[in-house]
């Protein structure tokens, strides 16, 4: 019962989440300039690897597993190549109000990760997946492209976009195989 | 010398009908080359008809590693980093996937 209440809390965490940072920025027009931009391309990304760390470290789900490196591999490289474009362009990267929410988001959702194990832990891990990522596509389709200067930045947004769907449809069916 | 040309042109002959008959069974096939791309995260074509013996090459065009593994890893390419490729002689149909992102599925059709 109290894992079933935890359960519940958690998905209540990660819902509000994913749903303040969508609707909040996607619905608002916020203006960034490209090295916000670029600021919060590279938060997300850490973002999701940070909580892949955790979920190596405490999952057993070959598939949980599997998954969290994949997090790792693919989301490196997007800061990587991040990294790269802004040092090529000479922009520094600057934090704005996404960027922000993403961090203190990230906070919490890592709490709430490290709070659990086993396959509660699992179940929380790739639920929280699922909404993240839907919420940072949002972002990404409705401020990021959109609101991008430079075309090369344009382009880098716009190669990610599959990436994170492909990540979120993978979430979704490890979420599925789990019920 | 008469004769002599004349069985010189039934050699001839029985030789082309030989190599015609051979050709007209596929024995003569010679073997293509098809390219997948491995684009938006997608095998483009999704489903590719060969011939037995062709190579098919995948090329990765996205910014993350991919790899081409048989669905039940009868064989598997190694990680496949981005604008490299690896390539496969094809002998029989076989549905294959990435194994980094699973949800990525391709087929290959064998027409004997």
């Amino acid at each position: 019962m109290k894992t079933l209440k935890n359960s519940a809390l958690a998905t209540g965490l990660v819902l509000f989440f994913a749903t303040s940072l969508s609707s909040a920025f996607a619905k608002e027009v916020v203006k960034l300039s490209d090295s916000e931009i670029a600021s919060v391309a590279v938060v997300a990304n850490q973002n999701d690897i940070d909580f892949a760390n955790i979920a190596l470290k405490k999952s057993k789900d070959t598939k949980v597993v599997e998954f969290a490196k994949t997090m790792i591999t693919d989301h490196q490289t997007v800061i990587d190549m991040a990294v790269a474009l802004v040092t090529k362009l000479k922009v520094t990267p600057k934090d704005n109000a996404i960027s922000k929410q993403y961090l203190a988001n990230a906070k919490e959702t890592e709490k709430m990760l490290n709070s659990k194990s086993g396959k509660t832990f699992d179940k929380a891990y790739v639920e929280n997946e699922v909404a993240y990522h839907k919420a940072v596509i949002e972002v990404v389709k409705t401020v990021l492209i959109p609101q991008a200067q430079n075309e090369e930045l344009k382009a880098l947004l716009e190669k990610v976009l599959p990436i994170l769907e492909t990540h979120l449809h993978h979430a979704e069916m490890i979420q599925s195989e789990m019920k | 010398m008469k004769k002599f040309n004349f069985m010189k042109k039934g050699i001839l002959f029985f030789l082309s009908a030989m190599l015609f008959l051979g050709c007209s069974n596929q024995n003569c096939y010679k073997p293509k080359r098809h390219i997948v791309e491995i684009k938006d995260m997608k095998f483009q074509p999704e489903n590719l008809n060969v011939h037995k013996g062709d190579t098919v090459i995948w090329i990765n065009k996205d910014i993350v590693a991919h790899d081409v593994t048989q669905e039940n890893k009868a064989w598997a390419s190694t990680p496949i980093a981005s604008d490299s490729s690896w390539k496969k002689v094809i002998t029989r149909s076989d549905a294959y996937y990435c194994s980094i992102h699973v949800i990525m599925n391709g087929k290959l059709t064998v027409n004997e």
